[in-house]
């Protein structure tokens, strides 16, 4: 049973970096994009493109992507964040040096543990807090 | 201002994604395929359009960049990113995303040779220092 535990949270480790690594790609090279190209097209265009990807993919593994009637509310939700997150994020990226942006994109983690707070899950609610304040002390050092 | 604001618009919408996608017990390739599809015709709204002219005179050094966009980093890192919720919290994960803040700040630095100065760097550890410590209150 602990061996389980222990390999699903190194999977998770293996997962979390690989998507960070993968995911870091975005900003520099959206920021080279974004050079002689619109957001509009960069975005549709990349969408069109991981949706051709992603059929591909399935169709390998064989893998399920009908969905039932009760999903489709929650992923209409969950894609409308993720496209109000994107389009947001390429204004931004448009308008901010890399260094400005990345600051302030990657204090998401504190807002994750904001939303914790407010729904109750966090004990050491002092704690988080003087953590999130050490955050955003470094994103206005980062902006002087 | 209004960049800064919609970074952090942003980053709070990324947030609220994380949490929200941690609580959907879908498979990860039928939750991308979804929001995908979704955001397609919503970004058009959101653009007010797509130029179709701009579109067919694209470089192919253009469409390097959009497929690397597509390919790496919409299936690497939101792939990823959805196969480690699976094994870990949305909380942990965000705790493993800043590497990506950083990987993404020295590959940023390298291609476009623009070092941050003191105050930034000491900026920046900050901010990762805190997000570091989420793991060691939860």
């Amino acid at each position: 049973m602990r061996t389980l535990v222990g390999d699903t949270i190194k999977k998770g480790i293996i997962y979390g970096i690989l998507g960070a690594l993968t995911f870091s790609l975005i900003t520099p090279i959206g920021k080279l994009a974004l050079v002689d190209l619109d957001a509009s097209i960069i975005l549709s265009l990349r969408f069109i493109i991981a949706i051709i990807l992603l059929l591909l993919i399935g169709y390998i593994k064989k893998e399920k992507i009908i969905l039932s009637r009760k999903d489709i509310i929650p992923l209409t939700i969950l894609g409308s964040i993720f496209t109000l997150d994107t389009y947001t994020y390429w204004l931004a990226l448009e308008q901010l040096d890399i260094v400005s942006f990345l600051s302030i994109f990657w204090t998401f983690p504190l807002f994750i543990l904001l939303i914790d707070i407010l729904y109750g899950k966090v004990e050491q609610i002092y704690r988080s807090l003087f953590i999130i304040l050490v955050g955003f002390i470094g994103v206005i050092l980062t902006l002087i | 201002m209004i960049g800064y604001i919609l970074a952090l618009i942003s980053s709070i919408l990324c947030a609220i994604y994380c949490r929200y996608s941690e609580t959907l017990k879908i498979s990860v390739i039928a939750k991308l395929l979804w929001q995908f599809i979704i955001a397609i015709p919503l970004l058009i709204i959101l653009f007010n359009g797509i130029d179709i002219q701009s579109i067919i005179s694209i470089s192919i050094y253009g469409w390097i960049k959009i497929f690397l966009l597509g390919s790496i980093v919409s299936l690497g890192g939101y792939g990823f990113w959805n196969l480690c919720i699976k094994h870990e919290s949305a909380l942990k994960n965000g705790i493993l995303d800043y590497l990506e803040a950083i990987f993404s700040l020295v590959i940023s630095i390298i291609l476009f040779i623009a070092f941050p100065n003191l105050i930034q760097i000491i900026g920046f550890m900050l901010i990762m220092l805190s997000i570091y410590s989420i793991r060691w209150i939860k």
